[in-house]
């Protein structure tokens, strides 16, 4: 699953890359901190990212699930700190929604 | 290609920076400087839009030259036992002209290198020679009466751009100042031989920090220099004749116990200087053949340090309409008119932006005189009624998506909680890693309220495209763009729009869908990434409201954002 959701992931950063002329860079893409001080978004762009982000979950899994929940702010780490982090989330959440890879 | 003669009053920022963007673009320029540079000027701390645009005119190699203390963030000791909080410039590169900080400098050097560099690139300048007369009677040319070497000579021109400070020679001779009754202020200042006592990432920031009787600033300059002001009521000046400039500023500095712990003893090493700090603005940035740049035009108190920012933003803007007006002269009142409002809506944000902190002090300032006449309570408050932002905000009453009165200490509220230290004192400690979890909930509390909205209302019938104009982000020339507007006027210019937005935005108004399907629909459009900040933008402005399913409105706070040109920062 993780890799199912690895690609989803990298769809959409290549959705948002289409209509940038500074692209995000996705060779190391696990590794890329999504916001914070060396974060590819800042806050609304990031709404705007975690938005399609869902729809594309939805689309590619059949399940609904929040990326900015409570469960997600609270976390110690945060989950938009790094892609590798961010599918974690992800497939933590599909699994409580019943989804199996 | 037309060329134009442009003739610029004054050396410092406004004027050398206009300079190198008219000679970019092709013109002929020539500054008078009043004095002879180096000459000392307050207004140290800068801000990275003024970094972006001084980069892209080519000027990074000379500004790393200097090895100017690098200025990461703005922290604020703001009100009574508040903890610290910082905002940081660091920024996602979205454009090579993106700048994650700004600097701190000296401003008799600084000046110096950029009326150099506008001299090198063919800009004539004449130091010492004051304009003494300005006449706008032709309405083909500008006729200025200089003074040099004892002489008045007139030399005429196509265009003049004020760029004088202050003491601007139009803004007088045109009646145009408008001054503002909220912050008539006065500053006092001096320099303390100080090592920045903070490493990482308080490294270099600016201080702002409250106390009884006004606010402190603190700069670290080049060569262990700290620059530390008091900006205190005009109230005050009648103390400092009494008691001399020297006795007042080091029993006032006393008081504000947080920025002795700072300094720690350091010694001073400079004399006291005073200055005259009344916010003002004008009813009129330009016409005709002339335009208002910098403090000439404008200026508001110093507290997020706009002042050579608006200096270097508009300077680009008057270059860039010049050139437009040069080869489209048809086009000329209505350049104006784009100038008069960019500038304008600048230096509105920046003036909100203050109303907002000196109100959210002012509530924990309760014994204070300075903060309690400085905080706004009332939408009757006399002494804003000619803001346009405020007669807009009392209007509109509680029920306006733009917000309320209260919204002035609640903005500040909000964004103070995003940046506020997980610890009440100002430690090495700190680091910009710790703000990410406030600003994470703020970013879950806003697509909450934005997840929502599932029904949006367009006002004011029809969505339409009308025409604008905006500075190309490298080549600094003027550009019409399209931008989204209702048939009542109201207007998002933030944007360039296409007609298949505009649809999107129509068929809003028809059909009255949510915001995903909203989101979803600007993102098929190519506009995913900037879709929320769209929609939060058109809220604001009074185009979109948004309710959810019991019909109720929801309220939504975007973050301020400091405007540039080609690019802004969220704060």
């Amino acid at each position: 699953m993780t890799e199912r959701i690895q690609s989803v992931v990298v769809a959409a950063l290549d959705e948002i890359n289409a209509s940038r002329a500074e692209k995000i860079p996705t060779d190391d893409v696990l590794g890329l901190c999504l916001y914070g001080d060396a974060g590819v978004f800042e806050s609304m762009y990031l709404v705007a990212f975690l938005s399609l982000l869902e729809e594309n979950i939805e689309d590619e899994f059949g399940a609904e699930i929040s990326l900015t929940s409570e469960k997600a702010v609270s976390l110690r780490v945060s989950p938009f700190s790094s892609v590798r982090r961010l599918i974690g989330f992800i497939e933590g959440e599909l699994e409580l929604v019943g989804v199996r890879g | 290609m037309a060329r134009s003669k442009v003739a610029i009053i004054g050396g410092g920022p406004a004027g050398s920076v206009a300079g190198l963007t008219l000679r970019k673009l092709g013109h002929e320029v020539t500054i008078y400087e009043r004095l002879s540079l180096p000459r000392y000027r307050i207004g140290e701390s800068l801000l990275p839009g003024t970094m972006s645009i001084l980069n892209r005119l080519g000027l990074q190699e000379k500004i790393d030259a200097q090895n100017y203390v690098k200025k990461p963030s703005a922290t604020f000791l703001w009100g009574q036992d508040q903890a610290p909080w910082t905002f940081s410039f660091a920024a996602p590169k979205v454009t090579p002209w993106v700048f994650d900080h700004a600097v701190q400098v000296k401003r008799e050097d600084f000046d110096r290198l950029l009326l150099d560099e506008a001299r090198s690139r063919g800009v004539t300048v004449h130091e010492d020679t004051p304009v003494t007369d300005v006449d706008l009677s032709d309405p083909d040319r500008v006729v200025l009466t200089v003074r040099q070497g004892g002489e008045n000579v007139s030399v005429e021109s196509d265009f003049v751009i004020d760029a004088g400070g202050s003491g601007s020679l139009l803004a007088r001779k045109l009646g145009v100042r408008q001054y503002d009754e909220f912050y008539r202020n006065f500053a006092i200042w001096s320099y303390f031989r100080l090592k920045d006592p903070f490493e990482g990432d308080l490294k270099g920031t600016t201080y702002s920090i409250t106390f009884e009787d006004g606010w402190v600033w603190m700069i670290p300059l080049k060569g262990d220099l700290y620059s530390v002001g008091l900006v205190v009521d005009r109230s005050k000046s009648a103390e400092v004749r009494a008691r001399g400039a020297d006795e007042f500023y080091t029993s006032t500095l006393a008081k504000c116990a947080r920025a002795m712990g700072i300094l720690n003893g350091a010694e001073q090493v400079d004399e006291v200087r005073i200055v005259q700090d009344w916010s003002y603005d004008t009813s009129l940035y330009s016409a005709d053949r002339f335009f208002l740049c910098g403090d000439a035009a404008c200026f508001t108190d110093p507290l997020f340090s706009q002042g050579v920012h608006l200096a270097s933003q508009s300077a680009v803007s008057a270059a860039a309409a010049i050139d437009r007006i040069t080869s489209h002269g048809d086009e000329r009142d209505a350049v104006h008119a784009w100038y008069n409002r960019t500038y304008r809506e600048a230096y509105e944000q920046y003036h909100q932006f203050l109303a907002s902190f000196y109100t959210f002090a002012s509530f924990t300032e309760p014994d204070s005189e300075f903060w309690r006449k400085r905080r706004i309570t009332e939408s009757d408050d006399d002494r804003l009624v000619r803001r346009q932002w405020f007669e807009s905000l009392a209007a509109n009453g509680p029920e306006a998506s733009g917000g309320t009165v209260a919204t002035f200490r609640d903005r500040a509220s909000t964004m103070i909680s995003i940046g506020r230290h997980q610890r009440p004192d100002l430690s090495d400690d700190f680091s910009e890693a710790e703000l990410n979890a406030a600003r994470v909930r703020w970013i879950s509390d806003l697509t909450a309220r934005l997840n929502n909205i599932s029904r949006f209302r367009w006002s004011g019938g029809k969505a339409v495209l009308k025409p604008y104009y905006g500075v190309e982000p490298t080549g600094f020339r003027l550009e019409h763009r399209e931008v989204l507007a209702n048939e009542d006027g109201l207007d998002l210019t933030r944007y360039a729009m296409d007609d298949e937005t505009r649809q999107i935005f129509q068929d809003l108004a028809e059909e009255e869908f949510g915001y995903r399907t909203l989101v979803k629909r600007l993102g098929a459009a190519g506009r995913q990434e900037q879709s929320t900040q769209l929609v939060i933008r058109l809220m604001e402005a009074g185009l979109l409201d948004g309710y959810d399913d019991n019909g109720d409105k929801v309220f939504i706070q975007g973050r301020l954002h400091f405007g540039g040109v080609g690019v802004e920062y969220e704060v």
